[in-house]
């Protein structure tokens, strides 16, 4: 998460700190980039550039990171686009002016969540889907959407909710998965690397998973033992860090936050880590998973450093009225549905949490908002 | 999970640490306030030294005049264990909080039945 107090000034009077949060604030509307950040990686420069070295000579990825640049790049392709996987010279300009007008909204104006998580760079990707070609999540098995539950979308969807286990494992601050804990959305999308000579951590501020990725040679774990990250074992391939995970439970999805349908257990995935820049790590995961989905499938998107980012503890059930507020709004709904009928009334529509932000009916009297509580 | 406000009650009294021998006893302020935990003022210094191949001295010292009337200090051993650490599905199988709370629910119902 980016901190900023109301005048700009970033929390923790460090004055080189304060002297760059004090610039940026007095920016105004942020330049427009010509040219999508990715060519303009070191690695793409200087073909010959090589990541920095840990003491011990493996290329670092060490460093607090973010996937908020990645905001503007649609997760899957639309299907207009076709197979291309990089935007036209106009439809760039046309994200970068989109991207540098949130950014100075973000600066200047917001004060809702989400003021200091936008991006500062603007990729030319079409989606972060990139395998298969058209850039778009293969079809999931009958399997797989014969098991779709009221808890695979949570407080994204429609309901009802009867139990706490009509949410999502993110709405129950449990996890959002290997992929979900990366992927970007509105906030909270920082994550910091440290490595040892066996091992490689990542901690994800939102929910703060903490992967412990060993890169010592060990074998997995007894495929009996499963866990919602699974086992995962890395080893350097050059300057690339390639990590195997199997060991997953079927509980996990690979939407934004770890929502959407799930994958089975059977599934397994290779992430790759490159440092391709000192401000950025080029990620690659490909997922395969016969059981779920009818062909395997790869996402790519980059960590960036962002200015001013630090990664802080995440109070996510202190916070967290969602739960308790969708189940006794639910109740709340049943009781309605039974005071109208003992006076022989019709029924009070029930409005789905998933359309709660939509413009609501005019009638006061005509719906009832499951998102309002008691 | 333990966090710094139940340091008191999560501690073992401190044997080994330079001066006391008995558990620090809170301020009365503290305990009238109905505070069983430290203050928001609360300053832990941690000491970790490896002591051994496979030992860390873990020794903390505990500041805060809201709470106790002088500082006091605990240290322990971390030793290296031949394993690995699991997931912890916390959240999942916490049965306590719901089973208390429904418990309190349950006692309400008996007394609110004897009047």
């Amino acid at each position: 998460m980016r901190i900023m107090d109301p005048f700009g000034l970033t929390v923790g009077a460090l004055s080189a700190v304060l002297c760059v949060a004090t610039a940026l604030a007095q920016q105004g509307v942020p330049a427009v980039p010509a040219v999508p950040a990715e060519k303009t990686a070191a690695i793409v420069l200087d073909p010959s550039w090589k990541a920095p070295r840990t003491s011990w000579g493996h290329p670092s990825l060490e460093g607090v990171w973010s996937t908020d640049d990645m905001r503007s790049v649609p997760y899957e392709r639309p299907e207009e686009i076709g197979e291309r996987a990089e935007l036209t010279p106009d439809e760039f300009a046309a994200r970068a002016r989109r991207n540098s007008e949130d950014l100075d909204r973000s600066r200047n104006q917001q004060t809702f969540s989400g003021r200091n998580d936008v991006g500062v760079r603007t990729f030319g990707y079409t989606s972060l889907v990139v395998d298969p070609p058209n850039g778009r999540l293969p079809p999931m098995t009958d399997a797989a959407l014969a098991r779709r539950a009221v808890r695979d979308e949570g407080t994204y969807g429609p309901g009802p909710f009867n139990s706490h286990e009509d949410f999502t494992l993110y709405d129950r601050c449990i996890t959002r998965g290997i992929l979900g804990g990366a992927l970007p959305v509105s906030y909270g999308n920082g994550m910091r690397i440290v490595q040892t000579p066996q091992s490689v951590a990542i901690s994800y501020e939102m929910i703060h998973d903490t992967r412990i990725i060993d890169i010592d040679g060990r074998p997995p774990l007894d495929a009996g033992l499963r866990q919602y990250l699974g086992s995962s074992r890395g080893h350097w391939e050059g300057e690339t860090l390639v990590v195997e995970t199997r060991n997953l439970t079927d509980q996990t999805s690979f939407g934004r936050n770890g929502r959407g349908p799930r994958h089975s257990a059977a599934m397994t995935m290779t992430e790759r880590f490159t440092r391709i820049d000192p401000d950025m790590i080029e990620y690659i995961i490909t997922a395969q998973d016969p059981e779920a989905y009818t062909a395997p499938f790869t996402v790519r998107f980059m960590y960036t450093t962002q200015p001013d980012y630090r990664i802080f503890e995440y109070s996510c059930h202190e916070g967290n009225t969602a739960v308790s507020q969708g189940l006794s709004g639910e109740r709340a709904y049943e009781r309605a549905v039974a005071e109208a009928q003992a006076k022989g009334l019709p029924s009070p529509v029930r409005i789905p949490s998933s359309d709660s932000l939509a413009p609501l009916p005019t009638d006061e009297d005509a719906f009832f908002d499951i998102n309002a509580g008691e | 999970m333990k966090r710094g406000n139940d340091a008191r009650r999560s501690s073992t009294c401190p044997r080994t640490a330079a001066s006391p021998s008995s558990c620090p006893k809170p301020l009365r302020a503290a305990r009238q306030a109905g505070r069983s935990g430290a203050g928001a003022d609360m300053r832990v210094i941690e000491r970790i030294t490896r002591v051994d191949h496979n030992t860390l001295e873990y020794a903390f010292r505990v500041e805060d005049p809201d709470t106790w009337a002088e500082p006091w200090v605990g240290v322990y051993p971390l030793t290296e264990m031949d394993s690995v650490l699991f997931e912890y599905a916390r959240t999942e199988r916490n049965y306590g909080m719901a089973n208390i709370l429904s418990g309190v629910r349950a006692e309400e119902r008996v007394h609110a039945g004897e009047h």
